[in-house]
Formats: C-alpha cells, structure tokens, sequence
C-alpha cells in the first residue's frame, strides 16, 4: 500500500513585529523563530519525510526582508524532500510578494485562489491546494466536490489549506470551510493553517484533518505548546503524532500570593510557584501570572514593581486578581471609617441582584480599601 | 475587666516578674528605663499576638526580637483578669518571630476550662470584640493633647480633624476623609474627562471601526473587480476558443481548396494529354496551334465579308458623279442662301435708311448751330467793347460838368448797364455750346453705327454672290430670293430624273449605286484568298493530328478544330480556376508535390486543435461573433481592472480582535469608572454615617468628662460639622492654655474609650500623659480619674505608668494601689 511521511506545520509569521517587547527581544525572537524553522527542515531530513506541508502565512507580510527570503531558500535548497506551499492571508500570492520569484526545485507554491493540484508521481500522491492572492479570500473557491480527489484511486490525494473551517456557511474572509464541504472533499488528509491553536486529527468521512497550530507562539493567545505534525499517511489511515518545537512557550499561570506583605515575598512565591510548575529552566518562556489570594489591605500591590523585581524571567505580565483580606469579624467589631466603609460596601454586595453587578461592587470595595493606601487609578493591569 | 495578676516568664528586661493590679486607679511608678512600656506591651502582646498596620509583619518580628528576654530563655507570661464577672487565665508562650507559632493557653477558671479560640483568632478579640488598634484606641493613650496639637500643625491639620481621625481610625491609616475622596475623585476624573481614558479608548474603536468599514468596503469592490475579471477571463476564453475555430475553419478551408486545385491540376494534366501527342509538349502545341488558330480566324472573317457581298441588291439604278456633283452643289447654295436671309433678318439692315435720314437731320442741326454760335460770339465781343467805353464816356460826362461824384456816378451807371448786357450774351453762348457738344456726340455715334451696317452688308452680299449697287434691304432680299428659287427648280429636275421623292431619296441611291460597283469587284478578289488560306489550315492541322485530319475535307479540319478549340478552353478555365484557388491558399502556383506535402502539414496542423470532426462550425457566424467581441475591447478592460486589483494592507481578522480587545477594556473601564463612584459614594455615606452617630456621643461624653476635669469651667466640647473643635462658648481650641488642650484631649480620649469599647470596660493605660499638668490640674484630674474608675458599676481599672514624683505625692490622698517598679 501507498504510504508517505509528511510533516504538517503552518502559521510561522517569519518577520513577525512582537508587541509588548523591546526591539533586542522582538529581534531575538524572530531570529528563534527563523531557526525553529530551520531546525524544522533538519528534522524532515533526519527523519525521511517525503513532504513538508506548509499551511500559510509562513511570512507575517509579503514585504519581508530579503535576507531572511533567500536564507530560508538557501536552506530549503539543501533538501530533497518536497516542500508545499499555500499562501495565507497574512502572505498572499500577490506580484510582489517574495513567492512571486525563483525558489528551489523542490518547493511547490499553490499561486490561484481555485484549488490545484501537484501530481508526484514517484511517491503517488497528489497535494491539492490553494493561495490567498489578498488578505481575504471568501469561501466560494474551494469547492471539493467539483474539483477534487478521484475515488478507488490507489493514488494519496492531501489537502493543504489556509482556512478556517465553519460548522455551518457564514460570512467569512479566511476561506471558510464547512464540515460538509470536508466529507465530501474524499481526501485523504487536510492540513490546515490559520487557527494557532493546534487541534487534534480529526475524522470526518474518509477525511483526516486538523490544525498543527503555529511553530512558536507570538503571544498570550497562543498558549502552551506549539510544533507541528509528522508521521504516515496511507489510503484511508492516517497516523500523525504532534512534536513540540518551540524555543520558548507563552504560559498562563496563577499564583496565591494571600498573606503576602510586600512584593518580594509575592515574587518568591510567584518564582517558586513557576519553577514547581514549568521546571528549572522556566525563565525562558513568556508567562502571565495572575495574582489571586486575599492580601492585606496593609500592603499596596504593584504588579509593576513584581515584574520589574522578577527580571530574571524572559518576559512576565502580572495581572493582579487578589481579594483584600477582610477580617468580617474585625469589621463587624470596628467603628473606623474603614470598618463601616467595608460593611457598607458588604452589605451591597449582599443585596447585588446580579452578578455583573455583584462583580462591580466587589470591585468598588477593592478600590475603595486601595484608596486608603495609595492611588486608584484606572490602569490596564 | 480588671487585671489582678501579671506574671512574666522573660520579657525584655523582666524575668520571673509578677505584680498585682487592682479594681480603679493605680499607678505603676518606676524610673526611665525601668521597663513600663514593657509591661504596657506585654500586656498588649498577650491579648493581641499580632500587631497591625504598615509592614506589621515586619514590626511583629521587630518586637518580639525587641523584647526577647535578656538573660535568655522564652518569652512567656501570664494574665490572671476578671471580665464579665467570670475569671480568666492566659498563658502565653511567645515564639521569637511568628506570631502564629505562639503558645496560648487560655481558661476559664470560673468553669475550669479551656477557652476555644477560632483560627487566627486574638484573645483580646474574643473577650472584648475589639480589634488591636480599637483596643489602643480605647485603652491606650500614649500622647497628650499639646503633642497632638503640635503634631497635627507640623502635618497642617486641624486639631479637631486630627482627633476626628483618631476617633474615626483615619489616624491609623495616616490618610485623611479628603484625600480618600480626592483619590477616587482623580481616578473617575481621570476615566471621564475630555481626553480622558475613557474618551481615548472611544476614539480609538472608532479608528478601528472606520477602518474595518473601509476595509469592507474595499473588499466589497475588490470582489466586485475579482468577479469582473472573472467574466472578463470567460470572455477572452470564448474569444480565444473563438479565434482557434476560426483557424481550424481556414485550415479546413485550404485544406478542401488544396484538394480540389490537386483535382483539377490532375483533370488539366489530363486533358493535356489527351490532345497533345508525347512527342512535343503543350506549350509547343500551343504555338502551333495559335497560327491555325489565326488562319481560322482570317478565314472566317473573309468569309463573312464575301458572305456581305454577296447579299447586295441587283435592282438599284446607277446615278452619275456628274449628277450627284450638280445636286449637292445647288443643295448648297440653297442652304447658304436661306442662311442669308435669315442672318439679315437679325442684323437691323431694315432701320438703315431710317437712320441715315436721322443723321442727316443732326447734321443740318449742327451747322444752324455754328452759325448761332458765331453772331454771338460777335455781339458778345462788341458789349465787352462798349463796357469800357460806357465807363469812360460817363466818367468824361462827370469831368465835363466837373464834378467828380458825378463822374463816378456815371461812369458806374454806364459800366453796369454794358455788363449787364455783357452777362446777357455769355450766358446765351454757353447754353449754346452745351448744346452743340450733345449734338456732335449723337451725330458721331449715329454716323458710326449706320457705317457699320453698311460694312456688314456689303460683305453678306459678296459672300452671297448677289451684286447689287443699292444697299437697300428689301431690294436685296428680293433678289436672294430668287436666287433660291433657281437652284431649287435644278434640285427638283434631278430628283425626277432619279425617280426620287426628296433629297434623302436621292442620296441615298446615290451611295447604293456606288457600293454596288465596288462589292462587285472586291468578291471576286476575296474567294481566291480563302480558298488559299484554306488549303494552309488544313495543312497546318496535319501537320499536328497527321491522319486524323484530311488535307482535302475543310470541313472535318473544322470540326478537329473546334473540338481542340472547346477542350484549350476548358483547359483554360481550369487553369483560371487553379490560379484562383491558388492565390487563395497564399500561392502563385502550385505542382502536386507541393500540394501533397503542404495537405500533409496541414493535416498535422489540425490533429493539433483536436475537434471532432463531427463539430460543426460554422464560419460566418464565428467572424460575425469575433467582430462583436472584438468590440467590447475585453482585453482593455481586463488589464484596466487588473489594475485596480491591489492588496488590502490591513488584516480585518486582527483589528476584529484588537477591537474586541478595545471593548473588553472599554468594558473594564466602565465598570472600574461604576466601582469608583460606588467607592465614592459608600465612602461619602460612611463618612456621614460616622459623624451623625459618633460625632454628638462624642461630644456628649467628652463634654461630661471635661466639665469635671476642669472644674466645671468649661462644661462642653464640641466638633463641628466641618470638624471645627470649640469649648465652653464658642471657644476655639487654639485660644486655650496647653494645659486646657491637654485636659480636652484626655476628655475626648476617655469619651472615645467609652464609645469604642461599648461597656467592656476595658483597662485604661496611660503612659505619663499627666506630666505637664501643674498641680491645681493634676490635684483634679487624679480627683477625678479616681472616681472615674471606682465606680462600683463599672468595673474599671485604670493603669497611669509614671516616673515623677509629685504624683505619687498627689495619689497619697486617694486610695491608690502603687506598684513600684
């Protein structure tokens, strides 16, 4: 029976700008990027596979430098496995964009909006495939049952889309796919670009699929792991595993930092709460920590000053969701215009009749007991 | 509550120390650094482990390391009190650094047995309801009035804030009601103004909405574009699809024209020949043929002349030259002579005689004229003469009679009457002159005209042969006339001698008669020529189709002739046709070979375009459509369109989630901007709350207490709303002696106790707050603090901590316990 290996992955935004980093830290990472990338080609030769599938917006733009073109080109050209493009959204096929020109032999780049297809005959499969030719492509050209796979065909018949698939046809401009338009596709694999978020193989039909996700995550709404997919694929079975790959990973992580009464008692919590969960190099990733507890209305929390002190990690952002400590007792017993102000405030939040509002008065003695120590400024933290 | 027993383990400096306390006043009396404060915080220590307020955690390590015994060991001690008539005895074991670590024992000895605490929970909290800072508050007073006031000036507060703060616990917070406010009122200002966060988080969902609209937009006309090329792409297909059939239909076209040029060069090859011999070849054949086709032709044309001559009339009758001669020469002169007259008719001749009288008549007039003109001319003369000698004659006359005016007069008289006459004549010879001058201008162009006529009259009639010496019109019509008549009367003779009915008759036998003679002559001539061309055709046939032609049968030889004749035509309208075709197929000429090898490219050039042969397709209606798409300039369009195609820079997928983002916060802010004014406002109200119900006990208690401290001589404290502080009447707090202030302070403290505590009756420590009172003040104030607090209802123990003297000298007077240090 046919079988080939291939190794999925999409959504590598090489140029990417990094919001929220400073120009030698937006500068490494897309250098870490370009070598995940590379290390990713390293890794289909080590590992014999036949075709790398990449599912769009391997650039951030079409207008990327021409230095990281032509050494990604140069490092393609290495290999002999065959490389599979379909440009995305972010890297349409367009007149001057970096795919318009000369790429090695060996890399295949999807250039119409309607679906083609490459027909590699000495491994006996067929990639079907599209190209955003803007930064928007509506659902209407790809239509599988008009133009796709042939059945009781001993011939691999593979997808490779930059799409967003849809339960049901609604307005969209990432090249919307429908589930039903899946079934009916008969492919044999789909490898799909555009959501970051990886989803596991899914089955619908006769038809694998699924989103490996991106390579590197580039923020806070790419958590965790990111890689890509490799393994078999032969007619009607499809045995792909995921790897992770990235340098560094954007992680959410809560910390209870109750009973703490200074930030260097919050960060010693916060690190020994990293390290417990994200092992002793844990300094290399991208963390959101969310502060939760109660905390003394005796200490003023300043997310600013625990990221500041916590420098040692490649990048932290404090989100402060702590409770101030409320002794109930302590107030019910107080005569204090603190006393009386968090039994008032309490005494409405007991009547709220709704949560939202119950959330805003919450709110309201939080800022309220903060006013007593510092300012309370609205800011974005 | 009264504390009976204190008993220290190790405390700081005290070891194994144990005193007993008492119901109402008392005094702990020691010298500095004797270990009072000590005491006062172990005694808080044991009811409050942990202390409160900024970097607590820090201080409850700071004074547990502060009072850690001197001689070494552990921290302990114990507490034997009454409260609520039940006895009580805590026991503590104080850890070095955690308050939480501490060892609590706690009973009730009126029962026997253990207190239970809840978790974190102090002893002070559960037996007095109070936290640390209400239990200082109520039962601590470190300061005094003075301090206090000084205090507050240095931080620019009033007294009676200050006090209001320490009432209220602002104090412990070191914050006061309108910086709180001030606070939350910056933040909500600072959401809600203009250019405000709020406002600048708006703008900007409005720049991202805008541009997620324009972004639509241009999608919108994108895709209108994508379809248009679409169409247009269909289109230029259709036209190319088009265009392809076409040349499939020429191809075809050239393909059928080779086929039948290949036909028809094969029917010529033929025909070639079937009527040339092998031995020569067809274009030697036609040379030869040509001269007997020219034999042919000069044959037949003679004998169609001969064929004329010989259909001429016998029966016409001769007319001599000499006849004709005679006819056409009166024929002209009758016709020369009718073109006289009817030139005279139109030339005036008839008014000349008329006209010659009218000259005369001018000419008579002019010479009457002259003569007129003469005698005149003479008298005019003769007046010009007698006007001098008029002038002189009168003048003469005037002398004569010498007198002058007279002379003049007269000789004036008689030169006017002389040129009077003188005018008279002058004008009479010009009217005369002009006259003459009309006259000589119509005699001369009469003279002239009729000298004309006569020129032209002369010269018709030499022309017409007619002499006549009297040019008179009549005259000489007459004589033309008959001159006419002559030559008409010899016309007629002739044309019955002829036999003729008019002159058209006439010539025509005339022209009859003379072809006759000739015809005659020529026919004999013609037959001898013929017969000789003839005999050459058919010899010259012969000499081409040998036996097939007899020398002798003209008329077989004509019959070969015609049949060579009809198939050189046919040969020729092939040929005609081949030239034809070939001209169409892009050629001069063509050979066989040629037109095989060009069908076999052809063929190959149509399996490329690979139709069925069943398609039909039909030329005419393809240029007929290619003309129309050839209209619509599709490819214009497409490159126009083509251009207008441009990538959208912005990514509508991110400014949706960065607008999702912007609301989220937007919604954030809102609700922060809610909280805040709820802040606000609960805080407002807690701040009235706290002054409506505390503020007028306050007032009550303190005002009680004051009256007794000072005597009676004020008997009220109050605070204003606006927190302004007065006693007695209306008396400021800043026009008070320190003494004064201090007794108030002690006043509202005490007050405060009693509000605070709420009847626990809580032990009052007061660390040497009596030092500045002199000694009429510290005689009342120790009056009255005994009372105070030995009272029988109330249950009270009050502790002054002191190093001076004169108190325990004042104290003697009451019933004080002293415990000396």
């Amino acid at each position: 029976m046919n079988k080939i290996k291939i190794l999925h992955c999409s959504d590598i935004h090489l140029g990417s700008k990094f919001r929220g980093l400073d120009d030698f830290k937006s500068s490494q990472r897309n250098i870490e990027i370009k070598n995940t990338f590379i290390e990713t080609l390293n890794i289909c030769h080590e590992e014999g596979v036949d075709v790398l599938l990449i599912a769009g917006d391997f650039f951030d733009s079409i207008y990327i430098d021409n230095i990281t073109v032509n050494e990604i080109k140069h490092c393609m050209s290495k290999y002999k496995f065959k490389i599979v493009i379909s440009p995305g959204n972010h890297d349409p096929f367009t007149s001057d964009s970096p795919y318009n020109s000369k790429w090695p032999d060996n890399v295949y780049i999807f250039k119409s909006n309607n679906v083609k297809y490459f027909h590699f005959e000495d491994i006996n499969t067929r990639i079907f495939g599209n190209a955003f030719t803007n930064t928007y492509l509506k659902g209407e050209n790809i239509n599988f049952e008009k133009d796709l796979a042939r059945e009781n065909s001993d011939t691999l018949d593979i997808g490779i889309f930059h799409a967003e698939v849809i339960s049901a046809e609604k307005e969209n401009l990432y090249s919307p796919v429908t589930i039903e338009k899946i079934r009916s596709s008969r492919l044999d694999y789909i490898a799909f670009g555009h959501v970051h978020k990886r989803t596991p193989v899914q089955v619908i039909g006769k038809t694998s699929y699924s989103y490996c996700g991106c390579l590197e995550g580039r923020g806070f709404d790419e958590t965790g792991d990111k890689g890509f997919y490799i393994g078999y694929i032969s007619k009607g079975f499809v045995d792909l595993e995921f790897r992770t790959v990235c340098k560094r990973k954007y992680l959410d992580c809560t910390v209870n930092i109750g009973n703490c009464l200074n930030s260097l008692e919050a960060c010693e919590k916060i690190n020994s709460k990293l390290k417990e969960s994200f092992g002793e190099d844990f300094n290399r990733h991208f963390y959101r920590v969310t502060l939760i507890g109660e905390i003394s209305d005796e200490y003023l929390l300043d997310v600013k000053d625990i990221e500041a002190k916590m420098n040692s990690v490649f990048y932290i952002r404090a989100i402060d969701k702590t409770e101030p400590f409320l002794d109930l007792r302590s107030i019910n017993l107080g005569t204090d215009l603190k006393s009386i102000f968090i039994k008032k405030m309490m005494s409405r939040i007991e009547g709220s009749v709704s949560a939202e509002e119950k959330i805003i008065e919450n709110q309201a003695l939080k800022i309220g007991l903060k006013a007593f120590m510092g300012e309370v400024k609205y800011s974005d933290n | 509550m009264i504390i009976e027993k204190i008993k220290i383990g190790g405390f700081g400096k005290f070891k194994n120390f144990e005193c007993s306390l008492c119901k109402g006043l008392q005094i702990v009396y020691g010298k500095n650094e004797s270990g009072k404060s000590t005491i006062m915080d172990f005694i808080m220590l044991m009811f409050y482990s942990r202390l409160s307020g900024e970097k607590a955690g820090k201080r409850d390590k700071e004074i547990r390391q502060k009072y850690l015994p001197w001689g070494g060991g552990k921290m302990s001690g114990t507490i034997e009190f009454i409260y609520d008539n039940r006895r009580y005895l805590l026991t503590k074991e104080f850890h070095a650094d955690t308050p939480n670590k501490d060892k609590i024992i706690f009973r009730d000895l009126s029962i026997g047995e253990s207190v239970s605490l809840g978790q974190k929970q102090e002893v002070g909290e559960w037996l007095f309801d109070l936290d640390l800072k209400g239990f200082e508050r109520s039962g601590f007073i470190k300061d005094v009035g003075t301090d206090v006031f000084n205090n507050a000036s240095n931080k620019k507060d009033s007294l009676s804030d200050r006090i209001f703060k320490i009432v209220t616990g602002q104090e412990r917070e070191n914050v006061s009601e309108g910086l709180v406010i001030k606070k939350l009122d910056d933040a909500i200002k600072d959401i809600e103004k203009n250019k405000g966060k709020l406002n600048i988080l708006e703008n900007e969902i409005y720049e991202i909405k805008s541009k997620i609209f324009k972004i639509n937009q241009q999608v919108q006309l994108q895709d209108e574009y994508k379809k248009q090329i679409e169409i247009l792409i269909k289109r230029i297909k259709y036209k190319r699809d088009l265009k392809r059939k076409l040349e499939y239909c020429i191809l075809l076209e050239k393909l059928n024209n080779l086929k039948e040029i290949k036909l028809y060069i094969e029917s010529i090859e033929n025909i070639k020949k079937s009527i040339v011999s092998e031995k020569i070849t067809y274009e030697e054949f036609l040379l030869f043929f040509k001269e007997i086709k020219d034999l042919k032709n000069d044959i037949d044309c003679k004998e169609k002349v001969l064929g004329e001559f010989t259909g001429l009339d016998d029966d016409i009758s001769v007319v001599s030259d000499n006849d004709f001669e005679v006819f056409e020469k009166a024929k002209t002169r009758v016709q020369k002579l009718k073109d006289t007259v009817f030139s005279l008719s139109g030339m005036g001749f008839e008014k000349l005689s008329d006209n010659k009288k009218q000259e005369n008549d001018i000419k008579n007039k002019l010479q009457s004229h002259y003569s007129g003109t003469k005698e005149i001319t003479k008298k005019k003369f003769l007046s010009k003469i007698c006007l001098g000698i008029g002038s002189l004659a009168g003048i003469s006359i005037g002398l004569v009679l010498k007198n002058i005016f007279f002379a003049f007069l007269f000789g004036v008289f008689f030169f006017l009457i002389c040129f009077l006459v003188y005018k008279s004549f002058s004008s009479k010879l010009s009217k005369l002159n002009r006259e003459r001058i009309d006259l000589e201008s119509d005699f001369n162009e009469l003279s002239y005209k009729n000298k004309m006529t006569e020129e032209s009259f002369k010269k018709i009639l030499l022309d017409t042969d007619i002499n006549c010496n009297k040019l008179d019109y009549e005259y000489i019509l007459e004589a033309i006339r008959e001159k006419i008549s002559e030559q008409e009367s010899c016309i007629n003779s002739i044309l019955i001698q002829y036999d003729c009915k008019n002159e058209n008759d006439f010539e025509i036998l005339y022209a009859k008669s003379r072809n006759k003679n000739l015809s005659l002559k020529r026919s004999g001539e013609m037959s001898y020529e013929i017969e000789g061309l003839k005999s050459k055709f058919l010899i010259s046939l012969q000499k081409i189709f040998k036996e097939e032609v007899d020398s002798n049968n003209y008329f077989l030889g004509c019959e070969k002739y015609s049949y060579i004749c009809s198939k050189i035509k046919d040969l020729e309208n092939l040929e005609n046709i081949v030239s034809t075709k070939s001209v169409l197929a892009g050629k001069s000429e063509f050979d066989i070979k040629n037109i095989d090898n060009t069908i076999v490219s052809i063929l190959e050039e149509i399996k490329k375009y690979k139709y069925n042969n069943d398609v039909r397709i039909d030329k005419d209606e393809i240029e007929k459509e290619l003309k129309i798409l050839e209209g619509e300039r599709l490819e214009e369009k497409y490159y126009e369109i083509k251009s207008k195609i441009s990538l959208i820079d912005e990514d509508a997928g991110g400014l949706e989630i960065l607008l999702k983002n912007k609301y989220s916060k937007l919604s954030g802010i809102k609700s922060y901007l809610k909280s805040l004014n709820i802040a606000k406002q609960v805080f407002e109200e807690s701040v009235r709350e706290i002054r409506k119900d505390v503020v007028p006990l306050l007032d009550l208690k303190a005002s009680e207490i004051f009256s007794k401290l000072t005597d009676s001589k004020y008997d009220l404290i109050r605070i204003q709303k606006d927190y302004t502080f007065f006693v007695g009447d209306n008396v400021s707090y800043t026009s008070l002696s320190s003494g004064t202030v201090d007794q108030a302070y002690l006043s509202l403290r005490m007050a405060m106790s009693e509000i605070i505590s709420r009847g626990s009756h809580i032990p009052f420590f007061m660390d040497d707050i009596l030092m500045q009172y002199d000694d009429y003040r510290l005689g009342i104030t120790l009056k009255f603090l005994d009372e105070y607090f030995s009272c029988e209802e109330k249950q009270f123990q009050a502790v002054i901590f002191t190093c001076h003297d004169n108190i325990l000298e004042f104290i003697k007077d009451y019933n004080c316990n002293i415990v000396y240090l």
